[in-house]
């Protein structure tokens, strides 16, 4: 179970990190245009930048859960896994938001991708807390000479 | 030992077969409620739609009715003309009660002058309209005045507290209308003063200017007298008034309609094969999993377990798996719907309206019960085949 949670912090992580690339306003060559005729990038496309910060200790967190076995660092990157799964949800909602037409392509296909990313995230690492109690491994016995 | 921690013990003794179980009974639950989320939704959408138009007949420039059902459906940005002297012809033609005109604008495509790209706009005439003031009344909103706008439910202000960026022209959203899951959600309303004052702004302010004819209209909405036959009302504004189609509102949006019982036609195909798919593996994998624990549950008969217990021990131990996958199932349907439903509205063409919590939990509940049936349906066989067995020859076998 607790390869398995791991697998899908992993997988949620690098969905965070590489989906904006492909699902950004600016992926489909849409951006802003000043009044002095410079082309600049849209909001979406700096959410999805910073979903990296939140992919990166999220994965980082999902290589703990597979390696380690001890109780209190798989239940730390469980924390983790939470928190970083939380931030990638406020992203693109609360923190720095995507493009105002409900119908362009971040709000379609990027802030859906991230937020469930971002949850199935924070619900795997929380399995991840409480399936963590099992995965303690007690010492060997000592052999006498 | 209780029934329950009997039906926990063999769960977890046999973990494929329990996968199998909470993986099927995840796969009905989630497609037959994602299925009816996204059927009601779309009706729902559609009727709203229809009622909130309040027009019995929209007359619209011909060729341009594909266009209208876009921009109202979807929220593409449309923009067609008629003379202004069709409002007059149409208001004179017996059995018309009321006619007003309105004119469909949208922003500039990525343009920092406006706050949002392509935005669809509807620009009304408050002396005549009988179609958006209703809405404005009925939410509690005043009149619009000169620079304000009212918004559709996801349009949210972008300049200070209430203020959107249109052409350069700072307008005020007064509030937002209640969803209703078609392009109306993305779309701003103001009249036809405001729409003259923002081209006379965008002159100086946009990367280029909005332009709004003086002569002319985008769409004539009618309302009909009572005891009229719209049909003849219509065929006689459509021989009356060249280079113009009518449409009633029965008909309107008549290509997503079509659309959406084709989809409703391919749910059931689909749903057909996958439901009794499903009851026959489960039915499979509790006939195997029976025959491999003859032996174990020989033995509890002989500890004095009754054929009731043994039966009912199963059918808990399926119950449990079925409610495991029922609720995973239910929540990524909810989920998959909730947020990728735009994108389901873009790639299948028809609008989607998320229903009321209350709604939302009566389907729920109904998605949960049906597949808990199913799954009991499927184990019922198997479970009173075992707990008929001798205990004897199960044990000697």
């Amino acid at each position: 179970m607790k390869t398995v949670l791991g697998l899908v912090m992993i997988v949620a992580a690098l969905v965070l990190a590489i989906a904006p690339a492909f699902t950004d306003c600016e992926s489909a060559g849409k951006m802003l245009t000043t009044a002095d005729g410079r082309s600049v990038s849209m909001k979406c496309h700096w959410a999805g930048v910073a979903e990296v910060a939140a992919a990166i200790p999220l994965g980082i967190a999902g290589i703990f859960a597979l390696r380690s076995r001890r109780k209190e660092t798989i239940r730390f990157a469980a924390i983790i896994g939470v928190a970083a799964g939380a931030m990638a949800v406020l992203l693109p909602t609360a923190l720095i938001g995507t493009c105002g037409n409900a119908m362009m392509l971040c709000n379609v296909l990027m802030k859906p991708i991230e937020l469930s990313a971002g949850i199935i995230a924070m619900v795997a690492s929380a399995a991840l807390f409480f399936v963590a109690r099992d995965q303690e491994v007690t010492a060997a016995p000592a052999v006498s000479a | 030992m209780s029934l329950l921690q009997l039906a926990w013990k063999n769960i977890s003794g046999n973990r494929l077969r329990s996968w199998v179980v909470v993986l099927c009974a995840l796969l009905v639950a989630a497609f037959a409620l994602f299925a009816t989320l996204l059927l009601r939704g779309a009706a729902a959408s559609l009727e709203l739609a229809a009622n909130r138009l309040g027009a019995d007949i929209v007359v619209v420039p011909e060729g341009a009715e594909t266009e209208m059902e876009g921009a109202l459906l979807m929220g593409v940005a449309a923009q067609f003309w008629m003379p202004k002297e069709n409002v007059a012809k149409l208001a004179d033609i017996p059995g018309v009660e009321a006619v007003s005109p309105q004119i469909y604008l949208a922003t500039l495509k990525n343009a920092s002058c406006c706050s949002a790209s392509e935005m669809f706009m509807v620009a009304y005439d408050p002396q005549t309209d009988f179609t958006i003031r209703p809405w404005l009344q009925r939410q509690q909103h005043a009149e619009l005045g000169l620079g304000q706008v009212v918004g559709g439910h996801n349009i949210f202000p972008t300049e200070g507290d209430d203020g959107l960026l249109v052409y350069g022209d700072v307008v005020k959203l007064s509030g937002n209308l209640e969803p209703t899951g078609t392009g109306l959600d993305q779309s701003i309303f103001f009249t036809l003063d405001t729409a003259r004052d923002i081209a006379r702004v965008s002159e100086t302010r946009a990367k280029q200017p909005l332009t709004v004819p003086e002569d002319q209209v985008s769409a004539v909405l009618l309302k009909t007298k009572p005891d009229t036959n719209i049909g003849e009302l219509a065929m006689r504004i459509f021989r009356a008034l060249p280079g113009v189609y009518p449409i009633q509102s029965a008909n309107l949006f008549r290509s997503a309609r079509t659309q959406l019982n084709s989809l409703l036609r391919a749910v059931v195909i689909v749903l057909a094969l996958i439901w009794p798919l499903a009851i026959l593996l489960i039915g499979m994998v509790y006939l195997m999993a029976a025959n491999e624990r003859r032996r174990e549950l020989g033995v509890l008969r002989a500890l004095g377990a009754t054929r009731r217990f043994i039966a009912e021990s199963l059918l808990a131990e399926a119950g449990m798996l079925a409610f495991c996958g029922a609720s995973i199932g239910v929540f990524l349907a909810v989920l998959a719907i909730y947020l990728f439903r735009r994108l389901i509205m873009v790639s299948l063409g028809v609008p989607f309206l998320l229903p009321s919590p209350g709604a939302l939990a009566v389907q729920i509940g109904i998605g949960l019960l049906l597949t808990m049936f199913s799954v009991f349906l499927a184990v019922l066989l198997p479970a009173i085949k075992i707990s008929r067995q001798d205990p004897a020859i199960a044990m000697r076998e």
